[in-house]
């Protein structure tokens, strides 16, 4: 398996041709896809596109900077002319009708779309297993989850069949399925990417990302992913960054900050003698460790169910079976609504559509939503105060390795409890990047390290210093 | 804090979802499980004043020139192809409005 920038390199020597990158792809996909269900669909003629730049290198033009490469694409980002599901059966057959800026940025930087990976309904879940075209699975071992929502995005790249793919993370949706697969996710800052084009789920909290098997190809698709749009009023104007720059700067006097709630009790003291392991590596490489504390860590999963729900009870409403996708029959309009609905959405958005819709009900509203934005604020406070300390924060991705498929279907808490030390970085609206930092029972641990806002480059820095010292990365499940 | 199946029943009318009456039980366990873990936000003793976080960057307007924009023959002949029912390039739906012609 290759990376960007190795792929990148042995075009430019004239040892690999981009059609023989993309038949590589293609190999992994026609060999694994059928057992791990990593894509929903791929798309026709990647190689004739390959070949398109085979002859524009042949005929001494300039590529583009990711000129030919494999990208998969989660299905709830829309590409013109493709469909886009959301791992749901109410848009099962809707196409789109535009490109997501994301998109449109990829395009112009010359990637080659492989087609929409498997993915929870509406970006509602941890294992992809609430997906309407049945589950993904992990390439480290075919009974066990990938994580989610964005898992099949994380198994295209963790087996191979592509390069890097784009995935949303709303409560660790990117950074949980890396870390399960041993791969490298990012959620950025809010704001740091367009939405536009993106299925939303829950608008305050969404945030588009990348998968990549490098540090270094996260930081190349940030910059070419990043930055102002006027089609999304939350994209944040003049905080681009030229990552790459900053990327071989070392850990040397930097802090970072272990936010004692993340290691006390519920964490697997395997996963916590991986992720120290990793610490102590920074630690060498002159970092300086520092404990901290994120006092309202406790409340973080309870408010982030109650904000989540009720924005996502808000933006689904648009599915009403008028405009686009699944439409059933009724006698009149409200039962029209209420039958599309009812059979186009799964289980586990019907249940969070009701919890949002209970949160924001008449009397209820003080009670839940109200008291979440406040602990919500507090939330965001304790980071600010951390970071008066430290320049970056390191905890676990997630509290157990990958599990078995099934185990936890029918308990939607203990399912919600598997993204608790990711969904604080959203609600903070901070970035966060889960880098492989081992393995227990021969199955990936992730780190994650969490940055101030807008603050890419440091966690960036971090990652690749550590990533410099190990081989997790090197590993290949399928072999 | 328990969900009756009433109150389930209730909050599927005001989301517009038909639930069956499997749905209905499933639901009014699950809420009760769900809706108890999340009353923890409740433990925590805040004044009603206590600033709220809704949004990243403060809930600010963000403001733009107000330009029309046009959109292309293709874009707009896609999204009228995605239309569940439609007379020529018109978005059909049943009646919005009852027709009360009779009380005027």
């Amino acid at each position: 398996m290759k990376t960007i920038l190795e792929a990148k390199a042995l075009i430019k020597a004239g040892k690999l041709s981009h059609q023989q990158l993309m038949r590589e792809c293609l190999d992994r996909i026609e060999r694994y896809n059928g057992t791990l269900h990593a894509f929903i669909e791929v798309f026709d003629d990647l190689e004739a596109q390959a070949e398109k730049y085979d002859d524009m290198l042949a005929a001494g033009k300039e590529l583009p900077p990711l000129a030919g490469i494999p990208i998969a694409i989660k299905d709830n980002i829309l590409i013109q002319g493709q469909i886009a599901s959301a791992g749901s059966k109410i848009l099962e057959n809707y196409r789109a009708a535009y490109d997501a800026t994301v998109i449109q940025r990829l395009r112009d930087a010359g990637a080659i779309f492989v087609g929409r990976t498997n993915c929870d309904e509406f970006a509602m879940g941890s294992s992809t297993e609430n997906s309407a075209y049945g589950p993904s699975k992990n390439p480290w071992g075919e009974d066990l989850v990938p994580g989610g929502s964005s898992g099949g995005s994380a198994v295209a790249v963790a087996s191979g069949m592509c390069l890097a793919a784009l995935g949303s993370d709303t409560g660790g949706s990117i950074r949980q399925p890396a870390s399960l697969c041993g791969i490298v996710g990012l959620k950025p800052t809010y704001g740091r990417i367009s939405r536009y084009g993106l299925i939303a789920l829950a608008s305050s909290l969404d945030q588009i990302g990348p998968f990549t098997q490098s540090v270094e190809d996260t930081a190349l698709l940030l910059e070419i992913l990043q930055g102002d749009d006027p089609r999304d009023a939350t994209s944040a104007a003049g905080k681009e960054i030229t990552i790459p720059e900053l990327m071989g700067g070392g850990v040397k006097g930097l802090k970072i900050g272990l936010p004692k709630e993340y290691f006390a009790h519920g964490l697997d003291h395997e996963i916590k003698e991986r992720v120290m392991n990793a610490v102590q590596v920074l630690k060498e490489q002159g970092a300086e460790i520092v404990e901290v504390s994120l006092p309202h860590t406790e409340y973080a999963l309870a408010a982030y169910y109650l904000v989540m729900p009720s924005e996502a009870s808000s933006n689904l409403a648009r599915f009403d079976g008028i405009r686009y996708g699944l439409s059933e029959a009724g006698k009149n309009l409200d039962e029209l609504y209420k039958k599309t609905r009812g059979q186009g959405f799964g289980a586990e958005t019907k249940r969070r559509i009701m919890l949002g819709t209970y949160a924001l009900s008449s009397g209820y509203y003080d009670a839940f939503y109200k008291k979440a934005l406040q602990v919500r604020a507090k939330i965001r406070q304790d980071f600010d105060d951390a970071f008066d300390e430290v320049d970056c924060i390191l905890t676990p991705t997630s509290p157990t390795v990958a599990w078995k498929i099934g185990e936890k279907v029918d308990d939607p808490l203990t399912m919600y409890l598997s993204d608790i030390y990711t969904i604080s970085v959203n609600l903070a609206a901070l970035p966060g990047i889960s880098i492989p930092c081992g393995l227990v029972n021969d199955l990936p641990v992730g780190l994650q390290l969490i940055g101030k806002p807008f603050d890419e480059d440091t966690i960036l820095r971090v990652a690749k210093a550590y990533e410099d010292q190990t081989e997790w990365l090197k590993k290949d499940p399928l072999e | 804090m328990k969900i009756k199946a009433e109150e389930v029943k209730k909050i599927a009318a005001l989301a517009k979802l038909e639930l069956s009456g499997t749905e209905i039980e499933q639901y009014s366990d699950q809420l009760s499980e769900i809706l108890k873990y999340v009353d923890m936000v409740n433990k925590l003793d805040l004044p009603p004043e206590a600033p709220m976080m809704a949004h990243a960057f403060g809930s600010l307007n963000v403001m733009r020139a107000d330009i029309v924009e046009g959109c292309d023959t293709d874009t707009r002949a896609r999204i009228i192809g995605a239309f569940a029912h439609r007379e020529g390039d018109l978005l059909e739906s049943p009646t919005v409005f009852e027709d009360r012609s009779e009380d005027l």
